[in-house]
């Protein structure tokens, strides 16, 4: 009997250690070439993947709908293109359908989810890890991984939810806020306060969390994060925070290209890319697809918009090129995909229309002055813009933003924007003789929410 | 059974309680001997109730008894026998029948964790005992348990490539379909090919939820348990085991090819067509470079000769020269050696087998080296300890010699001569033209000709496999009726491959000129790939670690009740590393350099002039399975008729998600079986067996395509950046779980009067739930589709195993028959592969998954005949006759035919045997229904682009009228490719696949106890084992063995052998 209480105590005793190793034993990596992230040179490579995260390259994804971009008034589409090169959706967009969706992805929806999923993975992550063994690198990454998925959040926002109105904001639907990788997650639909208030409170969080400059300029900095915040604060009206913050911005990075130093004949004239551009804050870019009406190889610009520009003004032959129409040519990607990142002429303009808004015209003219010198043709010289009434200068201001920020995923937001504040843009479109037509704060500029999305709810 | 030994039992046990008050305890001693050779039994377990004990190694045992009680004697390898010890027998002698010796008759099922009676089981299970296995001569263990057991399927012909076995039909999408293979207690995991059948002592085949379910997670495909031999009898036993199989060439007339007089006049129509004008006069260096058939070149050449030349083409056929040269009859020899015994408190085994195969392909070879020991040691009357080890080592060559599948890619001449008069190996053309070899490089490269013959020896394709598997535990009685049983096993698997392509290989001049760098004007080359051989080499270290706890329990209280059962856990621990890396320049007689060769730099190649780096190989692998089991199962039997039977298993392992770990519900199984037969009130004198059982469970089954974790790839730099750059491959779900499939399993078990004809049949329905699977997801998650658990399917059928014996006596005829139907079918699957039909029929015996449809099926194009105007297939759309081919091209799923499953749904055998005297004669007969498969025909596009092209060009279309006769289109220039592809997936080609073979024949005479000189043989048996011979019967018009689909067809096989016991 001895014997046999202590045999049962020996495999008693087995059992808490196996149980207390069990854990490890499980966690196993089933496969060596599966790497399961862990450390936070892994995570950092996660964000790193510029691809996805950034929309580099033709890659054709990136944290910036494209919807934005194709339902506005800066381009048309021949009858012929429109016929044959755009898909039955991309051309439902282009007419402002209010039911756009035939089954296809919707690219504008899928890739800055793509984003925030990544960004969740990393975030989720550094939850697992020890802050203390490296703390300036953990809170740097948890700082770009706030900003990013801040930032994709920001541009779903603007095409996905209804513009910002302070009063309305509480009531409106946003978007989901997606907050964890875990796809067993439900999504929340947040409010359209809850979905600015998400986004300035991640970014307000990885403000001091950032680096001033990136290493790369697919990482965001403190820079872009200031810049992003100016951005929020513009698109929610708040124009003397947003003011405060493009400050910021360029107290740090203040650099502007002089479009002189440019060969204006090349197919694409910023041809060192978004990382050598000395006016780039964040690099990223607008998801893409060849069938996109806003494809630059049939997209042509508005010739009105084109007519404005002057001759000596160096965007005029930097943006621009004949074929059969104009096409554009001057995405600081340097190819067909649209860089829709943060540059510091965006930042300077905010600054410049903050400034008209409040009156301090001396200060928005030179600050709209300073970007405009850098885009005039040193052959004449360039003469300073003045304005003596904040209204004109308001209207200069605007105009030039229209003109300096084409193609860059902003023009909808303005849209949005000067619409609500009552400038009244009443935008046609004619296709194949029939006129179609997009009145001022239509429900339409909130473009509906996927059917495979809806289906999954 | 005998009912009088029941009886009598019955009123022994009904005599024996009526003592119980009064008897008194007392010791009986007595002996235990074979029945057959009297030679003592030692290890036979001898129990009344909770009094148990062990006979020793002279057979003798001494038991505390009451008076006059029966007492159980069991021991495996013989019939268990109740004995009345009575007080008045001083010392009793029990003699006990080997289980051998009754034809057939097995009664013990192994589910890897227990033994369990067949009498007393609820679930499904299939025995296959070791005279049946031996029945059969092969090399694999797979052979022989074919067509033998009703629900175990062996696909063959094109619907090999699906499953090669299943029990009871697929019931996985993605995951493996392959039962779990159990060698001695624990799953194997090297490859099946280590195990030397002759080890084997039984296979049992576990089918259902309660048969199965003990494996939890990796019970879903079913099991297939093998149990090796162990020592047995008293005095050491020899036993030799030898055998010799011949098969001769196979035929190659059975893959249909264009005839070469068809072919030629085809070529001349193509080249006077100006098909061939860019070879004629070639400007660019592809032009040049191409090959072209030989009758064009001779047709460019434009000789005196040329209509004699031609017609000399025109008579000859490539498979002649294939099958004189590249096919060989093939020589499989097998011996076996071992040696058994059972000494006074050890029983051991040792055993020793050698292999030696050649193939039919010529420079195929196959060796192996197998050694197996087992032994047990009873260490106290209560402690058992067992210790054993298997070593196999294997040898596979192979040369270069794909036989018929010459030129996979470009296809085969039909008229190309690859064999001299001399029987010297001939120059094949088939790469680049003669005209560029002869100029290329400015004649400063290396000989740059392929002769096919020649190849066959220039390449050393090894593989070398040492497997190694060392067991040991013990087993320890508790308490009476309660065995702690430890077990531990290791196996390790070593694998080198080696593949050489010889320095004079062609694969290796080829490689090395394309990438010379002549310069004309020095005359000099550089070999960027340097000159030598090419070496691959791939090594597998498979490692795995498992150990298991059990207690065995057993109890009777009186005739009443009686609760067996065992729990216990497990852990296992398998580790796979792989290595493989690609040597150029490599000299046999020196040590391999390929330090030199720049992998980075673009070269110019000399057949295209595009820019390539030299490829490299090189690559490492861990795969780490981890796994963690509890288990348990127990039955409870009353009055001998009524069990009931439940289990229950939990798996943790690193393949599932954290959720499945910590919460994961376990897989369970119950079950019922009623003896009527045992009631009082059954009175069916010509069915004095008949048992029902029912049973309900969850089996599992695993998948490691997916990751519960989030999983990475690491780039090595960004788009834009040069930063290392991480891209997700599926995000975390921590529900990732097993699979489940829920089955249900009904029986009856009956035999008639003096077991002239008993069976079983059994039904059973499967529903498979949590497949893991595509599906589409909310996009918002960032993915668009994720691999979960979210598919389903569900299957049913029958099993049915009927045996039969005729006559009896002094000349006896025997029957056994099987027979199955398995259907299964996709109940549930989310993301469509494709919106059009063709992706489906296109899709060869990939995985296809259309909810309502078997995972493999046949879909065609509705056939609507020949145009008769101008022979053009035609098609139905919309009920009417279309040549609207792109149209039909682009039909939805719906609009296609469905003609049926790959696999079979309906197949079975039928063996007789018999017996006169010492000879014994048995053959196997099989069938296979309910399946369909593709019939090949001519592919217009290809013969155009040069492929070998099928015999149907003989039969095409070729004036109005021949409609009539033929269904082969006509054959036209330019060609369409999409008329040629409907054509090829049309319904008037798919056939049904239903067929019956004569599978094997064994004729075999048997000697019993015999003195040989000094030697004295227990038994001896010489036989004559035919087998591959041939279909009987086949549905399909055509007349085509759906076996051999248009691919070489084996010949039969003839071995002789000889088992001796001495």
């Amino acid at each position: 009997m001895m014997n046999t209480n202590l045999c049962a105590f020996g495999i008693m005793a087995c059992m808490p250690f196996l149980i207390s190793c069990r854990k490890e034993f499980l966690d196993a990596k089933p496969s060596q070439s599966l790497v399961v992230p862990r450390t936070l040179d892994d995570y950092q490579a996660i964000l790193d993947h510029d691809m996805y995260v950034n929309g580099s390259g033709t890659s054709m994804r990136g944290p910036v709908p494209a919807l934005g971009e194709i339902s506005a008034d800066n381009y048309y589409v021949l009858d012929e293109d429109f016929n044959n090169r755009l898909t039955p959706q991309l051309s439902n967009y282009y007419v402002w359908s209010e039911h756009p969706y035939t089954g296809d992805d919707e690219n504008s929806w899928n890739y800055p989810y793509l984003v925030v999923f990544y960004s969740n993975v990393v975030l989720d992550g550094l939850k697992t890890l020890d802050r203390s063994s490296e703390p300036e690198k953990y809170d740097l990454l948890t700082g770009e991984a706030l900003f990013t998925r801040a930032h994709a959040f920001y541009q779903l926002a603007q095409v996905f939810a209804p513009f910002y109105i302070k009063d309305k904001a509480a009531t409106e639907p946003g978007i989901p806020l997606r907050l964890s990788a875990d796809i067993n997650e439900n999504n929340y639909w947040a409010t359209c306060s809850e979905t600015y208030n998400q986004i300035l409170k991640d970014l307000l969080e990885a403000i001091p969390l950032l680096a001033d400059r990136p290493l790369i300029k697919t990482r965001p900095s403190k820079a872009a994060a200031y810049g992003m915040v100016s951005r929020v604060y513009q698109t929610m009206q708040v124009y003397d925070l947003a003011s405060i913050y493009a400050d910021s911005c360029l107290q740090i990075q203040h650099d502007i290209l002089d479009y002189n130093q440019l060969n204006a004949n090349l197919t694409y004239p910023f041809a060192g890319g978004e990382q050598e551009n000395p006016e780039v804050i964040y690099s990223c870019n607008m998801v893409h697809n060849s069938k996109n009406p806003i494809n630059p190889l049939f997209a042509k610009t508005d010739s009105t918009l084109y007519s404005t520009y002057a001759d000596q003004d160096l965007r005029k032959k930097v943006f621009f090129r004949e074929s059969n129409g104009q096409r554009f040519k001057g995405s600081y990607a340097a190819n067909t995909v649209n860089f829709a990142g943060i540059a510091v002429d965006e930042i300077l303009l905010i600054q410049a229309e903050c400034l008209a808004r409040q009156g301090q015209i001396n200060g928005a003219m030179d600050a709209l002055n300073e970007l405009m010198s850098k885009r005039w043709d040193n052959h004449s010289a360039f003469i300073p813009i003045l304005s003596v009434n904040a209204d004109e200068a308001l209207s200069l201001i605007l105009r030039e933003r229209r003109k300096e920020l084409l193609f860059r995923g902003l023009r909808w937001t303005d849209l949005r924007r000067l619409n609500a504040e009552g400038m009244n843009i009443h935008l046609y479109r004619k296709v194949n003789n029939k006129v179609y037509d997009l009145p001022p704060n239509d429900p339409r500029y909130t473009l509906p929410i996927p059917d495979i999305v809806r289906s999954f709810q | 059974m005998n009912r009088n030994l029941y009886l009598k039992v019955v009123t022994i046990f009904f005599a024996a309680t009526t003592y119980i008050c009064s008897a008194q305890t007392r010791q009986i001693s007595g002996k235990v001997i074979d029945s057959i050779s009297s030679t003592p039994l030692m290890g036979v377990t001898i129990q009344n109730g909770t009094q148990k004990t062990v006979s020793d190694a002279n057979g003798l045992f001494s038991i505390a008894l009451r008076e006059d009680v029966a007492v159980i004697f069991t021991i495996l390898g013989y019939h268990r026998k109740i004995v009345v010890l009575s007080a008045s027998d001083p010392f009793p002698v029990i003699d006990l029948q080997p289980a051998a010796n009754l034809l057939d008759e097995v009664e013990v099922a192994n589910t890897g964790y227990q033994k369990i009676p067949l009498e007393r089981v609820t679930g499904s299970f299939s025995v296959i005992n070791q005279k049946l296995l031996d029945r059969v001569v092969s090399t694999n263990v797979l052979n022989r348990i074919e067509n033998v057991v009703p629900g175990l399927l062996f696909n063959k012909g094109d619907a090999a490539q699906t499953d090669p076995f299943l029990i009871r039909g697929r019931s996985t999408i993605t995951a493996d379909a392959q039962p779990l293979i159990v060698v001695d207690d624990f799953p194997y995991d090297g490859d099946i090919r280590n195990l030397n059948p002759n080890d084997f002592e039984q296979v049992s085949i576990l089918k259902d939820a309660a048969a199965a379910s003990i494996w939890g997670a990796r019970a879903a495909n079913g099991v297939i348990v093998i149990t090796t031999k162990r020592g047995q009898f008293g005095a050491p036993t020899w036993t030799f085991t030898a055998n010799t199989s011949l098969q001769g060439r196979p035929d190659l007339n059975n893959v249909s090819i264009m005839s070469s007089a068809d072919r030629v006049e085809w070529e001349r129509m193509l080249f006077e067509q100006g098909y061939y004008n860019n070879a004629k006069n070639p400007t660019t260096l592809l032009n040049k470079v191409s090959p072209i058939p030989g009758a064009v070149e001779l047709m460019i050449k434009n000789p005196a000769d040329l209509e004699e030349r031609l017609s000399e083409l025109k008579k000859q056929d490539v498979r002649d020269d294939l099958k004189k040269y590249f096919y060989q009859t093939s020589l499989k020899q097998q011996y076996n050696l071992s040696i058994s015994g059972r000494g006074k408190d050890l029983s051991y085994l040792l055993s020793g087998g050698y292999d030696r195969n050649s193939t039919n392909l010529n420079g195929e070879q196959y060796e192996r080296v197998s050694i197996r020991s087992q032994n047990n040691y009873q260490l106290t009357g209560k402690i058992n300890i067992f210790a054993g080890m298997a070593y196999t080592e294997s040898f596979q060559q192979t040369g270069e010699n794909p036989g018929l599948n010459l030129s996979p890619t470009r296809g085969l001449s039909p008229y190309v001569r690859l064999i001299g008069n001399q029987g010297e190996a001939l120059p094949y053309y088939g790469d680049y033209r003669k005209g560029f070899l002869d100029t290329a490089g400015s004649g400063l490269l290396q000989d740059w000709v392929w002769r096919p013959y020649d190849e066959i020896t220039l390449r050393e394709n090894k593989s070398h496999v040492r497997d190694m598997t060392l067991n040991t535990g013990l087993e320890y009685q508790v308490l009476p009726g309660l065995d702690l049983i430890l077990k531990y096993q290791y196996e390790n698997q070593l694998e080198a491959g080696k593949d050489l392509h010889s320095e004079n290989s062609y694969y290796a001049r080829d490689m090395v000129n394309r990438f010379a760098q002549v310069s004309a004007e020095s005359g000099s080359v550089a070999y960027p790939l340097p000159m030598g051989g090419i070496l691959q080499e791939n090594n597998s270290d498979l490692g795995a670690h498992q150990g298991r706890l059990q207690f065995n329990f057993m109890h009777h209280w009186g005739v009443r009740h009686e609760i067996s059962g065992l729990a216990g856990y497990e852990i296992r621990n398998k580790v796979t590393q792989t290595s493989n890396y690609l040597l150029y320049g490599y000299r046999a007689e020196s040590a391999a350099i390929n330090s030199s060769v720049d992998f980075q730099h673009n070269y110019p190649s000399n057949i295209n002039g595009n820019t390539t780096k030299i490829p490299n190989s090189q690559g490492i692998g861990k795969q780490t399975d981890h796994f963690i089991s509890y288990f348990a199962n127990a039955a409870y039997t009353y009055l001998k008729r009524y069990t009931l039977s439940a289990s229950l298993r939990k798996d943790e392992a690193n393949l599932f998600g954290v959720a499945a770990n910590q919460k994961g519900t376990p897989l369970w199984s119950s079950g019922i079986a009623w003896r009527i037969d045992e009631e009082k009130f059954y009175s069916v004198s010509f069915l004095p067996r008949l048992k029902l059982r029912a049973t309900y469970g969850i089996n599992g089954n695993i998948s490691r395509r997916s990751s519960a974790n989030t999983t990475v790839i690491f780039l090595s730099g960004g788009d834009s950046h040069s930063f290392t750059a991480a891209q997700i491959l599926n995000p975390p779900n921590k529900n990732l779980r097993w699979e489940k499939v829920k089955n249900w399993n009904v029986g009856i078990d009956f035999s008639s009067a003096l077991n002239r004809v008993s069976g079983t049949i059994e039904l059973y329905r499967k529903n498979a739930v949590d497949l893991l699977a595509e599906a589409p997801t909310d996009p918002t998650m960032g993915f668009t589709s994720i691999y979960a658990n979210v598919g389903g399917m569900k299957g049913s059928g029958m099993d049915i195993l009927l045996e039969s014996q005729n006559i009896k006596g002094w000349f006896s005829w025997r029957s056994n028959l099987i027979f199955s139907i398995a259907k299964t079918e996709v109940t549930k699957y989310l993301m469509p592969v494709s919106s059009n039909g063709f992706t489906y029929a296109a899709s060869g015996m990939s995985v296809m998954p259309v909810v309502g449809k078997s995972l493999y099926s046949i879909y065609s194009y509705s056939w609507a005949g020949l145009d008769p105007q101008d022979g053009d297939p035609q098609f139905f759309l919309n009920n009417s006759r279309s040549k609207d081919y792109p149209t039909i091209y682009s039909l939805p799923l719906e609009d296609m035919q469905y003609n049926g499953p790959v696999q079979p749904t309906h197949f079975g055998a039928l063996r007789n045997t018999f017996s006169l005297q010492n000879m014994e004669l048995s053959f196997n007969i099989s069938f296979k229904a309910g399946n369909f498969f593709r019939v090949n025909s001519i592919y217009n596009s290809g013969i155009i682009n040069g492929s070998t092209g099928h015999g149907d060009f003989g039969k095409r279309w070729l004036k109005p009228g021949d409609e009539l006769k033929t269904t082969v289109p006509s054959m036209i220039y330019p060609a369409d490719p999409i008329r040629d592809q409907l054509y090829q997936y049309a319904s008037s080609l798919v056939a049904h696949a239903d067929e019956i073979r004569f599978d094997d024949l064994n004729i075999s005479y048997a000697i019993d106890k015999k003195n040989l000189g000094k030697i004295r043989v227990h038994q001896a048996r010489v036989f004559i084992y035919l087998s591959q011979l041939g279909m009987i019967w086949a549905s399909n018009k055509a007349g085509i063995d759906p076996d051999f689909n248009n691919v070489p067809k084996e010949a039969p096989t003839f071995s002789l052998g000889l088992n001796i016991k001495f």
